[in-house]
């Protein structure tokens, strides 16, 4: 080992420096989980990893990681070797920026010099089990409101506004329940499928105006604006596993979207 | 307005920071007025969706810096209402109908507006992260 590296936790025979180096892969994994699970990127993933330990103490390259969306590998020289940790990635993936945002501040905090290696893991698992921001009714609603106005910002009527919303609520509904059982597109496919059936029924039943609007309108919460976003940035910040990963997910999703339209009105097109 | 509504009420689903909400709801208004603006004043919807999207982006990596916030959290709202929805859908009804050329114009001209959010998005965060670096390492070599 040359004089340039450095060991924050000493030697590691020791027994507690060598739990110390334990705990640190730990804070690290748990970290990197949950901003996947929670909707971070993986780049800024391993760059969080990066900063953790640098400022743990780590010389620059003795801690090393890569991530994937579904897993987790970080490694660390420490006084008597290599020492590795993979964790495997899985969900329930459920968005949450917030918590995103509650990590990002975490590791700045740790790297003030702010808390402490055991501080800062109590502190993932409060902001991990913290009850979401926004409550599950008032999500769902927004659901049904964000769907209802981007229809009529294309063009539709208040009753565009009405059956969208409500569209918009069951494709919400539907992609939550489903979200335990199948793989994500496939849960888009159902739901875009049931909400798109009912927008076109119930605009043909009462004669709305601009039924395109409507369509479209109810299938905007199952839109893959994140998958999107995210495999943009990884590709950028020269993660290309990951970014291509993450850029087949959305366009999955998208196929998935235009496939139940697609099937829904040829559906109502011979019902009708 | 009703497009900075349909923004916000988009963001509470990825469940967003309270702080960022009505930011982002701007954000939702300045993309609508930017795409209509331009199309106002002749441009093509790609050429509209690439101005208004750009715009959004390098507006979201500037919040994203001051309120120190992931930059996700004002992009992925702030480019939903760009999505272009009703080309998508008058390309799928032209297919189901057997207007197939049709239906495939619309869906390259739905593909080129959905890559013209996707280079805005590419171009602010390559101008951002270039930007970004430079000052870091200038702040650095100065003794910062």
């Amino acid at each position: 080992m040359t004089d340039a590296t450095s060991y924050p936790f000493g030697d590691s025979s020791d027994v507690t420096n060598r739990s110390q180096y334990e705990q640190f892969l730990l804070l690290c994994t748990q970290a990197g989980t949950l901003l996947l699970q929670f909707g971070g990127e993986t780049s800024r993933v391993e760059e969080t990893i990066a900063h953790l330990a640098l400022s743990a103490g780590f010389s620059a390259h003795e801690v090393q990681s890569f991530v994937t969306p579904t897993g987790i590998f970080v490694s660390m020289n420490t006084p008597s070797g290599t020492q590795t940790k993979l964790t495997r990635v899985r969900g329930p993936f459920q968005l949450n920026l917030a918590k995103v945002t509650e990590i990002n501040e975490l590791s700045r905090r740790f790297s003030r010099g702010e808390c402490t290696i055991s501080e800062a893991q109590s502190a993932l698992v409060r902001i991990e089990t913290a009850r979401p921001i926004y409550p599950l009714a008032l999500r769902r609603a927004c659901a049904g409101i964000s769907s209802g106005s981007f229809t009529v910002v294309l063009g539709g009527s208040a009753v565009g506004f009405l059956i969208a919303a409500l569209s918009g609520l069951l494709a919400q509904l539907v992609t939550e329940w489903l979200a335990a059982y199948v793989p994500r597109f496939f849960g888009v496919l159902l739901a875009g499928l049931c909400s798109a059936f009912l927008a076109s029924s119930l605009a043909d039943f009462v004669h709305a105006p601009q039924t395109g609007a409507i369509i479209v309108g109810a299938v905007l919460p199952l839109l893959p604006g994140l998958a999107v976003t995210n495999a943009i940035r990884d590709l950028l910040a020269g993660d290309l596993l990951s970014g291509v990963a993450r850029g087949a997910e959305a366009l999955f999703t998208a196929v998935a979207i235009s496939v139940a339209v697609t099937v829904a009105i040829s559906l109502h097109a011979h019902a009708g | 307005m009703l497009s900075m509504i349909a923004t916000m009420a988009f963001a509470v689903l990825y469940q967003i920071p309270r702080k960022a909400i009505i930011p982002v709801g701007l954000l939702g208004g300045v993309a609508y007025l930017f795409q209509t603006a331009a199309m106002r004043y002749g441009m093509t919807e790609v050429v509209a969706s690439f101005v208004a999207s750009l715009s959004v982006c390098l507006l979201s990596e500037g919040l994203a810096r001051r309120l120190r916030m992931p930059v996700t959290v004002f992009a992925v709202p702030g480019i939903v209402i760009l999505v272009p929805g009703i080309d998508a859908y008058m390309a799928m009804k032209a297919f189901v109908q057997n207007h197939e050329l049709q239906g495939v114009s619309l869906l390259s001209q739905t593909a080129l507006v959905a890559g013209a959010i996707a280079s805005g998005l590419v171009i602010s965060g390559v101008l951002f992260r270039s930007v970004w670096r430079v000052r870091h390492y200038a702040g650095r070599r100065s003794g910062d």
